[in-house]
């Protein structure tokens, strides 16, 4: 009786439930997800690839009435076992953001932005191209598309510019990212063909990342690392301390920009131990005697590809290790310990992203992490490989069907029969396919600048924030007659520069597939409503299409889907055919498929051959009835190579100096970067989530070593100043160990940060070298800023109070 | 050209709308797995969580690998999206801890959700009883419809975990996702780290008890864990070098303002101040007359009434006030509600005796407003001494707090007395000048030792080469190959230097050796007992909040920091000075005036000392990421 009053006066004092209780109810949400919010249970689930990065993770979106209201990562999509890093997690927020482009945007004569209706944007964007094509030429018009859209929106666009539109220079901010490693493989192998899958980072023993803070860039790639059973080494080859160098068993700090000399170092050092696979040189390669004898007379004249700058002529014994080591700053018992890693190896793998793809001579850089795999015999083996971890959700579709810098399916514009397989497959007159190459990124900038380009109409990207040196782009946008730009948001850099805008829906609102890097085409569904009169990309094409009169051209390109069986005939016969899959049905059953797959494909592909039992089970445990290709393929398990005769190729060159190195007045070197893995490129998502925000830095700041901030009396939490030839920024100084002393650290998703960078372009892969221009640091008295500022024209301030780094060829 | 174009065809872009507006991803993939029950994700999980519930004694427990956690930072997403958060709430944080040597630098993820304590102080300082530990589990849940919003969970907690949720009101905190854990479902944050570094564990509460002495901390730079005795475990093999210190050591941000408990706190003690004067200096009062009393008590109670009405505005539901005596027992805010209460009442009886005679004996009465008061005043004090803050220390506190009530009681009483034209002892003003001169030199005197202390241990701190060298020896084994200092390195790769200008000299030993860690499990060895050698001392640790307090004080605050000492020294000496001698020559028209305008002087210039009280304090944390 007591006890029962005692409990009635607690439950009346204290209060358990209620309607701030409920909020926070978790109930089952069925479909295999455990519990979710009350408030948030689906009626539905569907997998969708994420739209971020390369990674290609599958998200289970949840649904109620087909539309998105929560999310979790796929728990048996092959690549990321229901894992996703926070802009996976947070991929429906930057949906609803409330500076979405809703309608198109008209730049009036007083100078401001107002909305149009889509006839007259139409109407407007087909009567000013027309109009500069008709004075300027059909070439004076370019596109500048992005690794973010999906592949039947990027050959869409390439086949309607090219063969529609008559354009002919088009590139796409992949050049950015990945066009290093297409470069490097279609030279190396034959075809642009990461030869990987992702099951390879648990069946290494040896994984040596290049350039790669794979942590912080793919965390559900360091995932299958960590699964790795063979304890196995994880070597770090990166000028900074990075997440990834801390988690690594080597970590090798080398001086930025020294990885080609290391390279060729390791290599010459394997030569002279005998530590080659020589029954696998001889019969699967070629050319490796001239990369022996260039490697061990000198690596002057013996090169089968001239640098452009003959001037740097490396003397001889340019790759012996005390050479080596003196350029890199490795000591040279740690260059053996790294050259015994690889050789003692049983499966070593290698990877590289930006920091080898974003270099002045990247090609040759990935092309010798080529020759190392080559040379040892580590390719087409389980745990093996030379691969590029790619860097957007896309770039890989880009590479394909971009139609950009290779003609679709992986073709080549300057050869006739390849024009004419595309012509036939696509009923065009062979004469609207150009027989000419398209300019690069940076020529197109260029071409801007010399009057050659009038008109560009820029889809997904937002290169006035991400292009190199920034504020040469900026100026040269001015002098476009006519700058159209297409993107979800009104408000990026570069839809302010824009004389109209197009409102596009994003990823989530839109259906086609990506790539991944590791080849697996996946699925991209429409869970969520576009704002407005936001249309996919794939619609604004097909109104292009229609108001620029060459509708009738592609009266088959009616849907994602439907493009995407023509990209399956476009790939028929080539290294990337996947005419074996069937429609976005098969596609998405399979948790994604990985190119190449064939018709007739089931047992017939080499690539299924390689099947790991968990794979296989897997696949077992999805489907019983009908055969489902491997969900784990990789390439070359035969030895056989693209090259007509079935080999690979290693390709070399004498190493050139950085093109910009530190000096007395600019006596830092710049490297950027990766911030942090809630933040990508520009932000014009991720800066749309309140979690996200909170994740990371939200003021633009400076990494700068110890050393260094004593001697410039600089502490963490300061302001300073960066200045290079370029540009004068200012950010939070952070005092740290994990960049050396001569460099400092920007990460790249700050507005200001690519006012610095020093535009150097590896000449084959035309990719931008941001990884590292001089640069000066100043303290910033908080007093003194206001005079400062007023300042514009002092030099900078800091000499060189310490031999620079950085330069090896002082 | 421009036949091809069609203005008058408006179809198509009808046509592409409408298509744009159509979902279609239910209709055209269905799922395989419509009604499947158990969660996918277990099969990944299931070794991450314990198998059986706690024994008496034991209780759940957060256990972090430091050394699997790449810094992705999925789990505070997944924890938000998971347990369907306000969007800007998160339950988890995650910070990083730097340090080591050039040759061998440093850094780690921490990630950070509540630890649920063996004794928190969320649950000792709620004056609702909102807060529950769960006598199963430990787990410290969080009532949300009892909470009133009060915050003070937020203040009493050293680890930010209880998260004020405006719109709702009320605090929300991590319950370590309890209910998932009782159908044996990993909380999010466990199910979401892709390298499995978080998992929870059962651990024995006594034994955490006992391995946490006043040195030990979760992690480098986390507060100490006496408080409250944490339960997560911080496990990493690699040592944390000497040196390591979190990303945002030398942050310096003015903390939350909370105006409404400004004006609470100083009207309430200028009240209480009030009534304290009168009784002190009766005879002075009651030759005064009982309309001065009647006016003077009235002015007392209103600005006491205004103070309590004050702070209903800092609570997020005042409604559900009522509620606030519960926690008694042990939240001095509770008490602190009580004797505020006691006293206002009793001070308008107090009040009503002055027109209607009750058969109560006058200075008993008298004597327990002003003794109801005063309690009431040192609740205030020990509110704040209780969140363990350097700023909030009891001597620090209690001599703002008692130093305002004086000041402000005799100000008022000098202003109130000249102003109805009643004679004042001179005695009472020179008391003024004489409180003022005593409150500001003793404030001044402790910005200028926080800013000296900054000084001296900067001159005393001795360079890390030592501590860091050692460090680097013993990193050596486990990370493979340390760069070799000097030799081959570039220059200046081999030196070491501080990582900060102003860090402390710790003990020399980096680190305990693996295997000799207190836990005894051989799994890999938990922070928390060895990590002490890394704290600041308890000496260090309060410089060096003073320090950061007395920097902002000087720094981002510092036109707050001039007008609180203009307001106090104009308002509590220049004017009472000038009254005294207007009052010695006679010259009495401006006396009213300079009287009024003293005591609203000396008032703003309490409200400012209470605002830099507020946002000068520097509030423990676990360690937080870059330039949050």
């Amino acid at each position: 009786m007591r006890a029962a009053a005692k409990t009635s006066l607690d439950s009346f004092l204290r209060r358990r439930h209620g309607a701030l209780t409920e909020d926070l109810v978790l109930r089952h949400g069925d479909f295999g997800l455990g519990k979710v919010p009350l408030r948030l249970k689906p009626d539905n689930t569907t997998n969708v690839v994420c739209g971020f990065c390369s990674t290609g993770c599958g998200l289970n979106v949840h649904l109620r009435n087909g539309q998105a209201i929560n999310l979790t990562p796929t728990t048996d999509y092959p690549v990321n076992l229901g894992m996703a890093c926070p802009k996976g997690w947070e991929a429906l927020n930057p949906l609803a953001a409330d500076d979405r482009a809703t309608t198109p945007l008209l730049r009036y004569a007083d100078g401001n932005l107002a909305p149009v209706d889509w006839d007259s944007a139409m109407q407007i964007f087909s009567l000013r191209f027309k109009t500069i094509q008709d004075k300027h030429g059909a070439a004076s018009v370019a596109f500048l598309s992005s690794g973010q859209i999906v592949t039947e929106e990027m050959a869409f666009l390439g086949a309607l510019a090219k063969f529609g539109m008559g354009m002919i220079h088009c590139d796409s901010n992949t050049r950015l990212c990945m066009a290093t490693s297409a470069v490097a493989y279609k030279q190396s192998f034959g075809f642009d063909a990461p030869p990987y899958t992702y099951q390879d980072f648990e069946e290494s023993d040896v994984l040596v990342f290049i350039g790669s803070n794979l942590c912080i860039t793919h965390p559900t790639m360091w995932q299958r690392v960590l699964r790795n059973q063979n304890n196995p080494e994880i070597i770090v080859i990166d000028p900074r301390k990075t997440e990834t160098a801390m988690a690594a068993t080597q970590h090798y700090a080398i001086q930025p920009k020294s990885d080609l000399v290391l390279l060729y170092g390791l290599a010459k050092f394997l030569i002279e131990r005998d530590w080659i696979d020589s029954p696998f040189v001889q019969e699967h390669t070629t050319e490796f005697e001239a990369f022996k004898e260039f490697l061990l007379r000198n690596g002057g004249g013996e090169a089968n590809y001239s640098s452009p700058d003959q001037s740097e002529a490396p003397h001889v014994g340019a790759f012996d290790l005390e050479n080596v080591s003196r350029v890199t700053g490795l000591s040279v018992a740690q260059l053996q310990r790294l050259a015994e890693s690889i050789h003692e190896g049983k499966r070593v793998s290698f990877w590289w992203t930006m920091g080898v793809n974003q270099g002045h001579e990247a090609t040759r850089t990935a092309q010798a992490i080529i020759n190392l795999a080559l040379m040892t015999g580590n390719i087409g083996r389980p745990g093996t490989g030379a691969n590029s971890v790619t860097g957007q959700c896309n770039a890989m579709g880009s590479r394909l069907f971009s139609n950009t810098s290779a003609l679709l399916g992986g073709r080549d514009f300057l050869k006739p029969g390849h024009r004419e397989k595309v012509a036939e497959l696509l009923q065009l007159d062979p004469r609207s396919v150009p027989a000419e190459n398209s300019w690069a990124y940076d020529q197109i900038v260029e071409g801007i600048a010399n009057a050659r380009i009038k008109g560009l109409w820029i889809i997904g990207t937002n290169s006035s924030h991400s292009w190199i040196n920034q504020s040469e782009f900026n100026r040269l946008a001015g002098k476009l007659d006519f700058l159209v730009v297409q993107d979800m948001y009104h408000t990026t850099e570069t839809a302010r520069l824009a004389h109209l805008v197009l409102p596009a829906a994003g990823w989530g609102e839109k259906e086609g597939t990506f790539i991944n890097s590791e080849r697996r085409i996946g699925l991209v569904k429409k869970v969520s409503k576009a704002p407005g009169e936001a249309l996919s990309d794939f619609n604004i094409f097909k109104l292009v299409a229609h108001y620029w009169g060459c509708g009738e051209t592609f009266k088959d390109w009616t849907s994602p889907e439907a493009v995407f069986q023509i990209l399956k005939t476009l790939s028929r016969g080539q290294p990337c055919d996947f005419s074996g899959i069937e429609d976005y049905r098969m596609l998405d059953e399979a948790g994604g498929i990985q190119w190449p797959l064939p018709e007739g494909w089931a047992g017939q592909s080499p690539a299924d051959r390689v099947t790991t039992p968990e794979a296989d089970s897997a696949n077992g445990a999805h489907r019983s009835d009908s055969p489902s290709p491997s969900r784990e393929r990789r390439l070359f398990s035969d030895g056989v190579f693209y090259h007509p005769d079935g080999k690979a190729r290693f390709l070399f060159e004498t190493p050139r100096a950085l093109p910009e190195s530190p000096c007395d007045q600019f006596p830092f070197l710049l490297l950027t970067g990766r911030g942090t893995s809630a933040q990508w490129h520009t932000q014009t998502r991720t800066s749309k989530s309140d979690v996200l925000k909170r994740l990371y830095p939200e003021e633009i700041y400076v990494e700068i070593n110890s050393s260094d901030a004593a001697v410039l009396k600089i502490q963490t939490n300061e302001s300073v100043e960066i200045s290079s030839r370029r540009g004068r920024i200012t950010g939070r100084a952070f005092v740290t160990f994990a960049v050396q002393p001569g460099q400092i650290f920007i990460p790249m998703h700050y507005a200001a940060t690519n006012q610095l960078t020093f535009p150097s372009f590896d000449p084959y892969s035309r990719q931008p070298a941001y990884k590292a221009c001089a640069v000066a640091v100043a303290k910033i008295k908080l007093r003194n800023r206001t005079a400062h500022n007023r300042d514009r024209t002092h030099s900078p301030r800091i000499q060189a109070e310490r031999k620079p780094h950085g330069s090896r060829n002082r | 050209m421009l036949e091809t174009i069609n203005p008058s065809e408006p179809t198509l872009i009808d046509k592409l709308l409408a298509d744009q507006r159509e979902l279609s991803a239910v209709t055209r993939f269905s799922r395989q797995h419509a009604r499947q029950e158990i969660p996918a994700q277990a099969k990944y999980y299931r070794d991450l969580i314990p198998l059986s519930l706690p024994k008496k004694g034991e209780q759940y427990a957060f256990e972090v690998d430091l050394d699997k956690c790449s810094g992705c930072k999925a789990c505070v997403t997944a924890c938000h999206n998971l347990n369907g958060l306000a969007e800007n709430e998160t339950w988890r944080s995650v910070g990083s801890l730097h340090g080591g040597t050039a040759a061998e630098p440093v850094h780690k993820t921490v990630t950070t959700a509540c630890h649920h304590c063996v004794d928190p102080a969320c649950l000792n300082g709620c004056p609702v009883l909102a807060y529950e530990k769960d006598p199963v589990t430990g787990i410290v849940h969080h009532l949300d419809d009892q909470c009133i919003g009060c915050s003070y969970c937020v203040m009493k907690c050293p680890y930010e975990v209880p998260q004020y949720h405006k719109k709702k009101g009320i605090v929300r905190k991590c319950d370590m996702c309890s209910s998932r854990l009782l159908e044996n479902e990993a909380p999010a944050c466990v199910q979401s780290c892709p390298n499995e570094a978080i998992r929870i564990t059962v651990v024995g509460k006594a034994q955490i008890a006992t391995e946490t002495t006043t040195r030990s901390q979760v992690v480098p730079g986390a507060p100490a864990s006496n408080y409250t005795i944490p339960t997560t475990r911080y496990r990493t093999e690699r040592e944390l070098p000497a040196n390591t210190q979190p990303a945002d050591f030398t942050r310096l941000k003015p903390a939350a303002a909370h105006p409404p408990l400004v004006i609470m706190l100083v009207l309430t003690q200028l009240s209480v101040g009030m009534f304290c004067v009168a009784a002190l200096g009766e005879s002075l009062f009651d030759a005064s007359g009982i309309e001065f009393q009647k006016l003077y008590s009235l002015a007392a109670l209103s600005f006491g009434g205004l103070g309590l009405a004050a702070s209903t505005l800092h609570l997020g539901r005042p409604l559900q006030a009522w509620r606030a005596f519960l926690g008694w027992r042990k939240s001095w805010l509770s008490r602190e509600i009580i004797f505020f209460g006691v006293y206002f009442h009793l001070a308008a009886a107090q009040i009503a005796t002055l027109w209607f005679p009750l058969p109560v004996p006058k200075s008993l009465l008298e004597a327990s407003v002003v003794i109801s008061g005063l309690i009431g005043v040192f609740c205030s004090v020990m509110v704040y001494v209780d969140t363990r803050r350097t700023l909030w220390s009891l001597r620090l506190s209690g001599a703002k707090f008692f130093g305002t009530t004086i000041l402000l009681g005799v100000a008022a009483s000098v202003a109130l007395s000249l102003v109805l034209g009643n004679t004042v002892l001179n005695l009472l003003i020179a008391a003024l000048i004489i409180i003022s001169a005593a409150k500001l030199g003793w404030e001044a005197k402790c910005l200028t030792t926080g800013c000296r202390a900054g000084h001296s241990t900067a001159k005393k701190a001795k360079p890390l080469n030592a501590n860091s060298e050692v460090a680097t020896a013993k990193a050596s084994g486990s990370t493979g190959d340390p760069p070799v200092p000097g030799g081959d390195s570039p220059p200046g790769t081999g030196e070491t230097h501080e990582l900060f200008c102003t860090s402390f000299s710790r003990t020399s030993v980096a680190s305990v050796p693996s295997g000799q860690w207190p836990d005894g499990t051989g799994g890999s060895p938990v922070l928390p007992v060895p990590t002490s050698e890394f704290r600041l001392n308890a000496d260090e640790a309060t410089t060096w909040s003073a320090q950061q307090s007395a920097r902002l004080q000087t720094g981002i605050l510092r036109w707050a920091t001039v007008a609180r000492f203009v307001c106090g020294s104009l308002g509590g000496m220049i004017f009472p000075g000038a009254l005294l001698a207007l009052t010695h020559w006679a010259a009495l028209e401006f006396v009213p005036g300079l009287s009024v305008g003293s005591f609203a002087l000396c008032l703003a210039g309490e409200l400012l000392e209470r605002h830099l009280f507020f946002t000068t304090v520097v509030a423990p944390k676990m360690p937080g990421g870059l330039f949050e």
